[in-house]
């Protein structure tokens, strides 16, 4: 399974980050816009690179979890 | 938000200092004085119009004196800085300024108002055209199958109340629960007939619980009043409305993408209440920003997420920390107690001071409830069981008082019932149920009508004649 990165966005900064993600070429990505956070699968990219994006919160990579 | 051990807020300050100014002087008096000990030139209040100013009539002053209040606002500048601290020595308390914001949910005294007019309405149509719920008649037959045939938990809990002097009128109606967990046995009986919205966020798994604990969890928050194959009622919001999220396999496992999106989902879905009996490992370097910005948003929208703490501890010799995600600060982490009121061995504890904290506790050893067919009952332990005892509370509550997100919380905590236990462990203690008192109408109609009742006024004397009956009731 690939490694997914959770994105958490300031508020009101969802377009724009998806839309710089979208410009590094970014495309597996889903919005979940009540929380304000999206969840990608980065491909080659750094988490630096994507912490840089204004309007971005956090990036964490994505944890298993277990009842 | 209101955890046991709070999360650290950062205060914003305007630059500009408060103040308070000795009792008794008069503003004049106030500003000679300040003016002569720190070499600034205040003005008073009283120079502008009904004592109405602006932001930019201050910044033209070093300060101004509230002629009323007997606070000086005063300036931050260079010559400002060296010079307040020399105010405190002078009888004179200061102050940063503060920056507030205006708080969009109910804060504890309009919560108060709010109830409060409520409950005199409530009076008044009860005056007016009779009460309903609580002009009850009480059956012994009912009360004997209320307080005997339910799980230990719900007695504990309230759910259940274990005195006829006291009743649960509430069932959850109108709250919609949302258990994020394996999914739920759509065939099983006890759920027969009730509607529940469901949701998959496993990749090719459908909702159908394939394990049994997702199961078991809904059973504890929302299952049924009664049952006929039940040996006894194990459900506690039986009239609440279920939404089952698929957010870990049949295995029991998943990412924590899934569990945001199934977050995300709920609160699209307008959940009151989120049941997360989940967690992952954590190796005490904080909690996570992603989850505990999402919580903080649905704590803001109204949703509250309720979650487990964790079942890595065996004590007494161990006890782990409160793990993901139930250690972020707006996330309610759940501790397990046993039915003798004891820390159950294997429940995780608030190890930190700053987050992580276990906020309540509730019934989670040997806890009776639905699950996957065929095996249909089954007791289980864990701070998974006790979670969804929690969120099934948690919905009554919603029902009975109206109260959300943060207030609902409150509720919550400042309900529970104390326990000797350390906070560590159990948080604000044993989470309770809303309840009432019965008021029992005398069995007027029951009476023989050979044994109807002499009525004595009270206002006259008694009968010298004859002897009065007395009523055995």
């Amino acid at each position: 399974m690939k490694t997914k990165w959770l994105i958490s966005v300031q508020d009101g900064a969802l377009n724009q980050v998806l839309t710089e993600l979208g410009k590094k070429g970014i495309a597996d990505v889903e919005t979940l816009d009540a929380i304000g956070v999206i969840v990608i699968v980065p491909g080659e990219h750094k988490i630096t690179d994507i912490k840089k994006i204004d309007g971005v919160l956090s990036v964490e990579e994505e944890r298993d979890i277990s009842i | 938000m209101s955890k046991t051990l709070k999360k650290e807020e950062k205060v914003e300050y305007t630059g500009r200092y408060l103040v308070l100014l000795p009792e008794g002087s008069t503003t004049s008096d106030s500003i000679s004085t300040i003016n002569s000990i720190s070499g600034l030139n205040l003005k008073s209040s009283l120079e502008f119009e009904n004592e109405f100013f602006t932001d930019k009539d201050l910044a033209k002053t070093d300060g101004i004196v509230l002629d009323k209040l007997g606070i000086a606002i005063v300036n931050e500048k260079p010559k400002a800085e060296n010079s307040i601290s020399s105010l405190g020595d002078n009888e004179m308390i200061v102050e940063k300024e503060r920056v507030v914001y205006a708080i969009g949910m109910l804060d504890e005294s309009t919560q108060n108002y709010v109830e409060g007019y409520r409950d005199a309405v409530n009076q008044m149509t009860n005056m007016l055209v009779g009460t309903e719920v609580e002009d009850y008649s009480y059956d012994e037959q009912d009360s004997e199958v209320e307080s005997v045939g339910a799980t230990w938990g719900l007695k504990a809990t309230n759910v259940v109340p274990s005195t006829f002097l006291r009743y649960n009128p509430y069932n959850g109606a109108g709250i919609k629960v949302a258990i994020l967990d394996t999914g739920f046995d759509f065939n099983h009986p006890d759920f027969a007939g009730r509607p529940i919205v469901h949701q998959s966020f496993i990749s090719g798994e459908s909702t159908q619980d394939g394990h049994g604990h997702g199961t078991h969890c809904t059973g504890t928050s929302c299952g049924p009043a009664s049952s006929p194959s039940a040996t006894e009622r194990y459900g506690i919001a039986y009239a609440a409305s279920i939404y089952i999220g698929k957010v870990l396999s049949n295995g029991g496992s998943g990412g924590d993408g899934g569990i945001l999106a199934g977050i995300n989902w709920a609160i699209a879905n307008r959940c009151d209440v989120v049941s997360m009996s989940l967690r992952g490992l954590v190796n005490g370097t904080g909690y996570s920003a992603v989850f505990e910005t999402a919580a903080a948003r649905a704590l803001a929208q109204g949703t509250l997420i309720i979650a487990a703490a964790g079942n890595d501890s065996a004590r007494p010799g161990s006890v782990k920390q409160v793990m993901h995600p139930a250690n972020c600060p707006s996330i309610m982490a759940v501790g397990a107690v046993d039915v003798n009121m004891n820390v159950a061995s294997f429940s995780n504890g608030g190890l930190y001071p700053t987050y992580g904290a276990v906020d309540i506790a509730a019934p989670g050893v040997n806890v009776y409830s639905s699950t996957k067919l065929p095996t249909k009952y089954a007791s289980w332990n864990g701070t998974s069981m006790a979670t969804p005892h929690v969120a099934g509370i948690a919905a009554l509550w919603a029902q009975a008082t109206g109260l959300r997100g943060i207030n609902l919380w409150r509720k919550l905590t400042s309900t529970a019932k104390a326990l000797s236990l350390p906070g560590r462990d159990v948080g604000a203690g044993l989470v309770q149920a809303p309840t009432k008192t019965r008021l029992i109408k005398f069995p007027i109609d029951r009476i023989p009508i050979d044994r109807t009742p002499i009525l004595i006024n009270p206002k006259f004397p008694i009968d010298p004649i004859g002897p009065i009956e007395k009523i055995i009731r």
